[in-house]
């Protein structure tokens, strides 16, 4: 997959819609430029993306709602997963020495660090694939971590503080799984 | 009462255009028709949201057409207007028809 102007845009807008549609929305903006100023492209692209994640907001807001929640749990779920299969079986199987009182033995903040890297992005990957628009469902999954987080953030509730900082981490994982379908389509 | 499926104003100019257009019916032609005939902007987000919501619900079929150089190697997609969106755009006009007749409106004719 090349990256010039046209795939980087059909990447972007396939967040938010089918690839194929995307793919074929931006060779109508492409043809349609010639008649426009520079930024008339790129303009088109994130308006479309704009009305796209709204749409979905307003065609489907309780389908969105079901589908954030269910995202919110798994992801909390997955880092739990995640830490209990690191303290439990990675970090045996690599002999790492566990953290003592005078702090953490050496190799293992990058360690433990890598692996829930990964485990948060292939998450956003799954949940890309799960999603037909992953865009919207993050955009709402975000609200809803928020929220939680104002909610929590006075007791300062672990489970609240956690969602919010992966989620950067999950939309890495979104994005990369729709460029590989749209290399695909 | 019978249910009726209701379209928006603009979903209406949007199977109407698609109408017009015939078997040359894409959204860079689709929305210059509308501009053109409606003398109004139609915004591509607009377009293209509502161009997929109408597909979602049976009143357009669309076909990928053939990639060319001009749109950078990308398909065109085609619509047509299926039987659904057929009669709901008849039902539609048929209402504004309704409530238009025996009302005098500037610049236009009493039919």
């Amino acid at each position: 997959m090349r990256f010039d102007k046209l795939s980087i845009a059909a990447w972007i807008l396939s967040l938010a819609t089918d690839p194929a549609r995307a793919t074929t929305t931006v060779g109508d903006f492409a043809e349609d430029s010639s008649n426009h100023e520079r930024t008339w492209f790129w303009r088109q692209i994130a308006h479309t993306l704009g009305a796209h994640i709204l749409h979905d907001f307003t065609q489907a807001p309780i389908r969105l709602l079901l589908g954030a929640t269910a995202a919110l749990i798994s992801s909390i779920a997955a880092y739990y997963a995640a830490v209990i299969s690191y303290t439990q079986f990675l970090m045996v199987y690599l002999t790492v020495v566990p953290s003592t009182s005078d702090g953490p033995a050496p190799g293992e903040i990058p360690l433990a660090i890598t692996y829930i890297v990964t485990v948060h992005v292939a998450f956003g990957v799954g949940m890309a694939r799960l999603s037909r628009h992953p865009l919207p469902l993050w955009v709402a999954w975000s609200i809803l971590c928020t929220l939680l987080w104002l909610a929590y953030s006075v007791t300062g509730g672990r489970l609240a503080t956690y969602p919010i900082q992966s989620s950067l981490l999950i939309l890495l994982g979104v994005v990369w799984q729709r460029r590989l379908s749209l290399k695909a389509a | 009462m019978s249910t009726q499926v209701t379209l928006g104003e603009f979903e209406q100019l949007v199977l109407l255009a698609i109408l017009r257009l015939g078997d040359n019916a894409y959204g860079v032609t689709i929305r210059h028709e509308i501009t053109k005939r409606t003398n109004r902007e139609a915004t591509p987000g607009a377009l293209y949201t509502t161009l997929d919501r109408l597909e979602d619900k049976g009143m357009l079929r669309s076909t990928m057409g053939d990639p060319t150089p001009e749109r950078g190697g990308r398909a065109k997609r085609y619509f047509e207007v299926t039987g659904a969106g057929m009669k709901a755009i008849t039902q539609s006009q048929k209402n504004y028809q309704q409530m238009r007749k025996g009302l005098r409106l500037p610049g236009l004719s009493n039919a």
